[in-house]
């Protein structure tokens, strides 16, 4: 579903990823885990066709975001860390739009937005300006945004960040549900318990290479999630 | 304290000349230098033409002994477009910055947080009356009298009426979120009828200062007279402009005490109006048939709402259409006066339809739509580049935005003027594809200088629509390209006739709007993409 090549990028000399590779299959939610500056958003975005990159590729369905971004964006659906959404549209007027750009049908968008607005009790909230939101529900709204065009790869930086405990709760099991049906999830996450708990793979990234990589099982072994990142990042004495 | 939030103020006000408003990062060598070079050409630019009506009044003025009118005229219109202008900047500046809650959270009096803004905008305002008063001061010490005296009062009369711009454009600004808080609903309505409101103010007063120009200059003495008995205000301006003391120490005191007073006023209900809160009755939702859209109209939808949300952006990018309404109302009005004027100029009276070309183009070119649409993006600029959009889907729909907005009222003003002028079949189809040529080049230009000189790093949206150097350029461009068109036809009017001249131009319009487009869809949507 995704499959990152050799992925290099810099920034005014410095290497933020350095020849990264990572291949996410369907069915597969992947976290990502790594400290900050580690070069986790680079990626991300750099996935999504937000940021150009200098030097490997990255495929989605087999499709280059190099050669056609278009094609990879219809395919795949991007959550950034700080929702910055349009403050002068209404939550419904910014679903519409996102479904408007996707060729969404009306039925499915309608259907689409009832469900998973209930399913995060966003819906009674979709008639007020996203400028009167909190950080929250913003959150909320860019995941339902996300939703409402039914991708098949899901890219989300720090997901669980202004999520209340029972949203946090509802998009894990939306998480699985989304993965059960054929898609492919990969996150961003500082939340170790969840990461270790939520996903079937998991990246550790350390100064913009991967360090270790794999099934959850065969990374963690006897230890804790937090202790293997620990230890990588040299620092499990200190703590 | 204080001098700690000067120094964050005055970082922010220069952050675009130190640090690229694309990249955040700071510029270097070449690009600070050619920032600043196009800083300063612009505002020569604009001294300049300053400087040509300046050098019209001064010489007969002070051969009529009237030093302290020439003054009095040049300083009254500063003013009122320093007002004009800086009521949106204060209403931004004051109560609009993304960083007030962010400063009210800190153990700062409100009052000086006010007073560091106030300050901002003072040097604003200071800035628009300089743009105005250097090349008057200037082109007073040519020809002027007494320009020693002058030299010496040119720096505190531009400080002090800075003052007074100051309490002018913070109480508007104050009335503007005072406005802002209190009404929920039809805000941005509301913000455009208040904008109609100034603009009238500031159009009226303009024209009333133009026709009293007029007359002042074929009634010079009786004027003056006039104007000593019953304005003192006008003459005790002009002559502390020329450096006498009294009149300087009376200046001094009126506009202290207003930004004094303007302070004051502000500082009672500064913190209440930042944290207060009101909301509106909660609208509730209720699923309704759903519209879709294609994805242009999807575009084009997301920016009439980005218009409809930011006052500043809508009285710039508008700007031309209200005035080419109003000329399609004067022309149809007033439609014999305007044949009775165009009979009275020789050799022009079979030009009427170019010379109402000309003058749409004009209002036209000053709706400026496009340039800051790029840096309006802002934060949210991840969004467009993460859809299946392409980059030039998204310019596409800014240029629309331009056009659906401003080709209807130019073609409505073009159509009226025509009809007041007279003007056959064929010169009003020339006219109205050298309007509609004219209108889808300013737009692509504007496109193209907001794509290569955005401003993505503001924190008011103010200063991504007035203080970017895109809309400036753009202005300007739009005008040379419009003065080369006249000069063009006038060129090339005895070779082939009025009608072959026009032809010609639409022509060279057709190649410039084909040039600027296949530019937006190359270069321009890559430079889009990479930003």
């Amino acid at each position: 579903m995704l499959n990152i090549q050799h992925l290099t990028k810099v920034y005014g000399g410095k290497k933020a990823v350095d020849d990264l590779s990572l291949h996410i299959r369907p069915g597969e939610i992947y976290g990502f885990i790594g400290h900050n500056g580690a070069g986790k958003t680079t990626t991300l975005k750099s996935c999504c066709g937000i940021l150009q990159f200098d030097g490997g590729d990255i495929l989605v369905d087999g499709v280059s975001i190099r050669t056609d971004p278009m094609d990879c964006k219809r395919r795949l659906a991007y959550i950034p860390d700080n929702p910055d959404l349009y403050e002068y549209m209404t939550g419904i007027q910014y679903l519409h739009f996102i479904a408007d750009v996707f060729g969404v049908p009306a039925a499915e968008r309608a259907e689409r937005i009832r469900r998973y607005g209930d399913a995060f009790e966003l819906t009674g909230d979709l008639a007020q300006p996203v400028s009167a939101y909190s950080h929250g529900m913003k959150q909320k709204l860019a995941i339902l945004s996300a939703l409402v065009h039914a991708p098949r790869l899901l890219l989300m930086d720090e997901p669980f960040v202004g999520l209340d405990p029972k949203a946090s709760h509802q998009l894990k099991v939306l998480m699985r549900q989304f993965c059960d049906g054929g898609g492919a999830i990969f996150f961003s996450t500082h939340v170790l318990e969840v990461a270790e708990k939520l996903c079937d793979k998991v990246a550790i990234i350390r100064g913009g290479r991967l360090v270790r990589a794999g099934a959850m099982d065969e990374v963690r072994g006897d230890d804790s999630l937090e202790e293997v990142f620990l230890e990588l990042e040299g620092e499990k004495d200190d703590a | 304290m204080l001098k700690t939030l000067l120094k964050k103020q005055w970082l922010e006000m220069t952050a675009s000349f130190r640090r690229s408003s694309v990249t955040g990062r700071a510029r270097t060598g070449w690009k600070a230098a050619a920032f600043l070079a196009l800083a300063a050409a612009v505002a020569l630019l604009v001294m300049g033409s300053v400087a040509l009506l300046a050098a019209l009044l001064c010489r007969p003025l002070c051969e009529a002994g009237l030093d302290w009118l020439y003054f009095a005229l040049m300083a009254l219109p500063a003013l009122l477009a320093g007002v004009a202008g800086g009521g949106f900047a204060a209403y931004g500046t004051l109560y609009a910055a993304r960083d007030n809650e962010q400063l009210l959270a800190l153990p700062i009096p409100p009052g000086l947080i006010l007073a560091v803004r106030m300050g901002s905008v003072w040097l604003l305002g200071a800035g628009y009356l300089a743009v105005i008063l250097a090349p008057a001061y200037l082109v007073y010490l040519l020809l002027g009298t007494r320009p020693a005296a002058a030299a010496l009062a040119m720096l505190p009369v531009t400080v002090l009426l800075g003052c007074l711009v100051l309490a002018g454009s913070c109480l508007a600004g104050w009335l503007a979120a005072l406005l802002g808080s209190r009404v929920v609903r039809y805000k941005a309505l509301l913000s455009l009828f208040y904008t109609v409101l100034i603009l009238i103010f500031a159009f009226g007063s303009n024209f009333a200062v133009r026709s009293g120009l007029i007359w002042l200059l074929t009634h010079l003495d009786q004027a003056s007279a006039g104007l000593r008995a019953d304005a003192q205000a006008v003459y005790l301006l002009g002559c502390a402009a020329l450096g006498d003391l009294p009149a300087l120490a009376l200046l001094a005191a009126v506009s202290l005490g207003a930004a004094a007073l303007a302070w004051l006023l502000l500082r009672r209900s500064y913190l209440r109006m930042m944290t207060t809160r009101r909301g509106g009755a909660r609208a509730v939702y209720q699923a309704k048939p759903v519209r879709v859209r294609s994805v242009r109209a999807a575009l084009l939808a997301r920016e009439m709402r980005r218009l409809g949300s930011c006052t500043s952006y809508m009285v710039n990018g508008l700007l031309g259409s209200v005035l080419l309404l109003a000329a399609a109302a004067g022309a149809v009005w007033k439609a014999e006066l305007l044949r009775g004027a165009l009979a009275l100029l020789p050799g022009f009276a079979a030009s009427g339809p170019v010379l109402a070309c000309a003058a749409v183009c004009s209002l036209a070119a000053m709706n400026l739509l496009t340039p800051p649409s790029v840096s309006l993006e802002g934060r949210t600029l991840w969004l467009v580049q993460s859809l299946p959009v392409s980059p030039w889907q998204a310019l596409q729909a800014k240029l629309d935005l331009h056009m659906a907005l401003t080709a209807p009222p130019a073609l409505l003003a073009a159509g009226c003027l025509l009809g007041a002028v007279g003007s056959g079949p064929l010169a009003a189809a020339l006219v109205l594809a050298a309007v509609w040529l004219y209108t889808l080049l300013a737009g692509a230009v504007g496109l193209v200088l907001g794509v290569k000189l955005p401003n993505l790093h503001w924190t008011s949206e103010t200063a991504a629509v007035k203080q970017g150097a895109a809309p400036v350029t753009a202005l300007f461009a739009n005008w040379a390209a419009l003065t080369l068109l006249c000069g063009l036809w006038w060129l090339a009017q005895p070779l082939l006739g009025g009608f072959g001249a026009l032809g010609l131009c639409c022509v060279c319009l057709a190649a410039g709007c084909a040039g600027a487009l296949g530019f937006l869809r190359r270069g321009g949507s890559r430079a889009f993409a990479r930003l």
